[in-house]
């Protein structure tokens, strides 16, 4: 455990955008809670047990989010780290010894670890009430309220297609107009976005995409069927895409945006496009069981006060959903991002509670999606 | 130094248990008990808790089985997943025998060393960065389509990555060690006088090897081809980097359902499945082949009958021999320098990832861009400022060598058990002692947190140690146990002749004799412990943070500036480690 306490992210050093960045938010934060330590209604004491990916992400959201908070409230935060939590939840949720506080659920596993009572409610009470009003009523789930929303974008090197590159699915399929290796992923449980892609590149409006139908997904694998000879690369890991396009491997992919905007932040030649990128929430849970329920509640409530969530978004590249956090953030980071209601008017947002349904059968359309998927790809 | 027996399926070493006790479980196979018990606990009660599942407790159920076997999808991904697993395995035969013969015959011990550096180090840098050293070699805008095209051999950069080719490429080398070592370490016990015999008596270089050198060195080929072949079915990560759309694997499927969909009953009903296929065939074939006799585990004749008889095999070396030494005379001559010539090419073909690596890790860009845009260390600083990675590499060590520790002392006792030993069901112990190695990680670290949860072992370094070593345990024994077959018995009753008493005897023949295979099974032990990914997820449950899952987890979100420098220096650390072993050896035995 000794361990825990000793990973200080001391050296830390992102980009100097980054970093110009953060002296000029971090600061003002940091001031304000010391003199606010005393009043804040968030002070209280002990630790808080709470899960991350690790990496960057960790040293970004303990840097800009759990030191002001334990400087706020008086409350250490403990990492656990792991690049996945639902199986390590469920496990300790039916072993009976939950030794976590915390942890980051996806969308679409949620409904049923929730209906199985692995979560307790989040305490909306302690929150501000400009935190509430910033945070979109439909994601403010009794038990989960988002960490961050990832969105699934185009993007293409500029170097391949100079300004005139693909503005669509549309044109990612119109290999003629836009001729090179192009790449998607491969994960399984990302075979729904590929689906949505091709509906819309099939044109599809994008507000007939969801319910994923049969008719519909045979729709999408028949689009598939004419593409695949052109994806030279279906990528696995989501730092692939951006590697994969600097190494002029493929000249256009999906790609998460956290990943390009970290890409693009170095210095690679890559431009992402906005219009169908596919968008979707990663949510915090606070674990029935878990040893300090209610410190856990008190850190979710911090991180979504809209100075913290504009920290956290510099900290981790990805944005949290207090929309009142575009305030506060720099001005040239506000573009990259998926709430910059410019790019969050062209994205499409994933009906995850449609995902999560049970069908018929027994199984969740999820599954059923990723079982036609599965039967293309071996065929 | 006489050798008794010569015979390459002679069974020697449990002839002897059969003479001095003729019936009933004999005093060796009391050495079943610890390591029977360990797996009993920790592995036996997990698959059983794993079988309930996949029968869908508390409703007993066979739909899961019934809904794999009709499904021809589940065919195909099974039918490639042994596809992809028998070609590594041959590839990775075809390139490791003359390897491990080099290894063994070659009068050169910087050619030994290294070639022993080419194999092994490999294995010390994390799955992503070796694939993103590939993209660097092999890829459209890599060094080898640059050069060819700069020749005019090519007008179009050549796609070499991402098929079916690149997939076993990359798992071979990654397996490589695995098919090595094991070999090495039985021919090194090979007699050497064995072979000056041969040729005294007339055979060419090519009839002795074919006739004494390759018969006496195929339990060590079995071995190796069998841990492998199972090695080859766990891969998950490697296909889905550098395989194409169609290359998935059955482990990646059971990946699937039990991270995405939390679906553990279908997830432990295809590891059963797995397990069951993968059991049957071994059993199968060891009613056509003597698989149990070539690694030792055999006291019945049936298996060298179901060959052939004595005097046929005899015969049949005669006529190979006769045949090799008419050949050997239309071949070119090499001066013996061919084997040599050919391993060192492909002990630096396998270093050529590992040196793209340590040059752009003194790279000014965090990407694995060639050729490198500017030359900077601030890869180092970013490692040498952040306490967490040298943290990452205590724990990593610590847990490895308590697994390791774990795994030898239990896995040798079961080794010589199983090998000496005479008892009802040892086919049963064979296949509890190979199965965690056949099922996926994921599912057996699953299980195996349930029952140290109970003990509130969960989240301890001592815990998850208790979890790696029941995945090395089948390493240790099998290594092993290939070693026991090929020590001949006649040196042991001359001792005891000679008045040693049995400890004594144990003392100075057989721990001699069998140290390279204790060596090598404590390395393989140590190895898959310290790069293990998944037990740490669910044993270690996100208190315990390892150098591979740091690794995995800085390279997967956005490139960690320190990841080529912590690969480069872990590389350098495993070479310096085995150049000063190979020179205290040179000095002892000066």
């Amino acid at each position: 455990m000794s361990d825990l306490f000793k990973h200080q992210p001391s050296g830390f050093s992102r980009r100097s955008m980054l970093r110009a960045a953060a002296a000029a938010m971090a600061i003002p934060a940091l001031a304000r809670s010391t003199v606010a330590f005393a009043q804040d209604k968030l002070a209280g004491n002990g630790q808080v047990i709470a899960f991350s990916w690790g990496g960057l992400f960790t040293k970004g959201i303990r840097k800009y989010v759990y030191e002001p908070f334990t400087e706020a409230t008086g409350i250490k935060v403990v990492d656990v780290v792991a690049d996945v939590a639902e199986p390590q939840v469920k496990a300790m949720n039916q072993a009976g010894r939950v030794d976590w506080d915390t942890a980051f659920i996806q969308a679409s596993t949620l409904p049923s670890m929730d209906e199985a009572g692995m979560f307790v409610p989040i305490n909306y009470s302690l929150w501000d009430a400009e935190s509430i009003k910033g945070t979109e009523q439909s994601v403010r789930l009794k038990s989960a309220v988002p960490v961050i929303a990832s969105a699934m974008t185009l993007a293409y090197d500029k170097r391949a297609l100079g300004n005139n590159g693909p503005k669509s699915w549309g044109d990612f399929w119109n290999v003629k107009a836009f001729p090179g290796p192009r790449g998607l992923t491969q994960l399984p449980a990302n075979a729904k976005n590929n689906i949505v892609f091709a509906l819309l590149a099939d044109g599809v409006p994008k507000s007939d995409i969801w319910p994923l139908t049969d008719d519909k997904i045979d729709r999408a694998l028949k689009k598939f069927d004419g593409i695949r000879p052109h994806i030279s690369k279906w990528w696995s890991a989501g730092s692939e895409a951006p590697q994969l396009l600097l190494n002029r491997e493929i000249a256009m992919s999906s790609c998460f945006d956290g990943r390009a905007i970290s890409a693009i932040r170095q210095g690679a030649p890559i431009q992402m496009i906005w219009d169908g990128a596919y968008v979707n929430y990663t949510y915090w849970t606070v674990l029935k069981g878990g040893p300090n329920s209610e410190n856990a509640q008190k850190l979710i409530a911090f991180v979504n006060r809209a100075a913290v969530a504009a920290d956290f978004t510099t900290g981790t590249g990805y944005p949290g959903p207090n929309i009142n956090q575009l305030d506060h953030l720099p001005s040239d980071q506000v573009p990259l991002l998926s709430i910059n209601p410019e790019n969050s008017s062209k994205v499409i947002h994933e009906d995850s509670a449609w995902l999560a349904a049970k069908r018929p059968d027994g199984k969740t359309n999820l599954e059923h999606i990723g079982d036609r998927w599965l039967a293309w790809r071996v065929q | 130094m006489a050798r008794t027996v010569i015979l390459p399926t002679g069974n020697v070493a449990s002839d002897s248990s059969a003479v001095a006790h003729p019936a009933g479980p004999t005093p060796w196979a009391w050495l079943l008990l610890p390591g029977g018990i360990f797996l009993a606990l920790l592995f036996l009660v997990p698959l059983a808790g794993l079988l309930m599942l996949s029968l869908g407790m508390p409703n007993w159920s066979f739909a899961r089985f019934v809904r794999i076997g009709g499904d021809p999808v589940y065919r195909a991904v099974l039918g490639t997943t042994l596809q992809i697993s028998v070609s590594v395995t041959a590839l990775a035969l075809v390139l490791g025998y003359p390897m491990a013969y080099s290894l063994t015959t070659s009068k050169s011990s910087s050619l030994r060393t290294f070639l022993l550096i080419a194999v092994v180090l490999p294995y010390f840098t994390s799955v992503l960065v070796r694939t993103f050293a590939w993209i660097v070699l092999l890829g459209r805008g890599g060094i080898i389509n640059d050069l060819l095209l700069k020749l005019g051999l090519i007008s179009q950069p050549i796609s070499m990555l991402y098929n079916r080719a690149s997939v076993i490429i990359g798992m071979t080398q990654i397996v490589l060690p695995l098919m090595i070592l094991p070999m090495y370490t039985v021919m090194s016990s090979i007699d050497e006088q064995l072979l000056r015999a041969a040729r005294a008596n007339g055979a060419s270089p090519i009839a002795a090897f074919l006739t004494v050198f390759l018969p006496l060195s195929l339990p060590g080929v079995m071995a190796a081809v069998l841990l492998v072949f199972v090695n080859c079915l766990g891969f998950y990560i490697t296909p889905a980097l550098l395989g194409s759309l169609s290359d998935f694997t059955i482990t990646m499927q059971i990946y699937s359902e039990v991270v995405d969909h939390l679906n553990w009953g279908s997830g432990s009903a295809l590891s059963i499945v797995l397990l069951v296929s993968v059991l049957a065939t071994l059993w199968i074939g060891s009613r056509f082949f003597p698989i149990n006799q070539l690694l030792g585990l055999s006291d019945e004749k049936t298996g060298q009958d179901a060959v052939a008889s004595p005097r046929t095999r005899k015969q049949w070396l005669m006529q190979l021999g006769s045949a090799a030494n008419v050949l050997d005379r239309w071949l070119p001559s090499l001066r013996g320098y061919g084997i040599s010539i050919v391993s060192s090419l492909l002990g630096t073909i396998l270093l050529l990832p590992i040196l793209v690596v340590a040059y752009l890790s003194f790279s000014s860009s965090a990407f694995f861009e060639f050729p490198a845009p500017g030359y900077s260390l601030h890869n180092y600083q970013a490692y040498i400022s952040d306490a967490g990675w040298l943290n990452a590499t205590f724990t990593s060590i610590r847990v490895a060598l308590m697994a390791t520790s774990m795994a030898m002392v239990l896995g040798a006792t079961l080794a010589f058990g199983l090998a000496r030993g005479r008892i009802a069901g040892r086919g049963a112990m064979v296949a509890l002692v190979l199965s965690p190695i056949i099922l996926p990680t994921i599912v057996v670290a699953i299980a195996t947190y349930f029952v140290l949860a109970r003990v509130g072992l969960q989240g301890t370094e001592f815990g998850l140690a208790l979890g790696e070593a029941v995945y090395s345990i089948p390493y240790v024994v099998v290594l092993i146990v290939a070693n026991l077959r090929d020590l001949n018995p006649a040196y042991e009753r001359a001792a005891r002749s000679l008045g040693a008493g049995p400890g004594a005897t144990f003392r100075t023949i057989t721990i001699p004799l069998i140290t390279p295979a204790f060596i090598v099974a404590a390395f393989f032990a140590f190895l898959h412990s310290f790069d293990d990914v998944v037990y740490v997820l669910f044993l270690g449950i996100g208190v315990i943070t390892t150098l591979p899952m740091l690794m995995w987890q800085s390279i997967s979100q956005g490139v960690d500036p320190a990841i080529s420098a912590v690969a480069t220096l872990q590389v350098l650390l495993a070479a310096a480690v085995i150049i000063v072993s190979a020179w205290l050896r040179r000095r002892k035995s000066v």
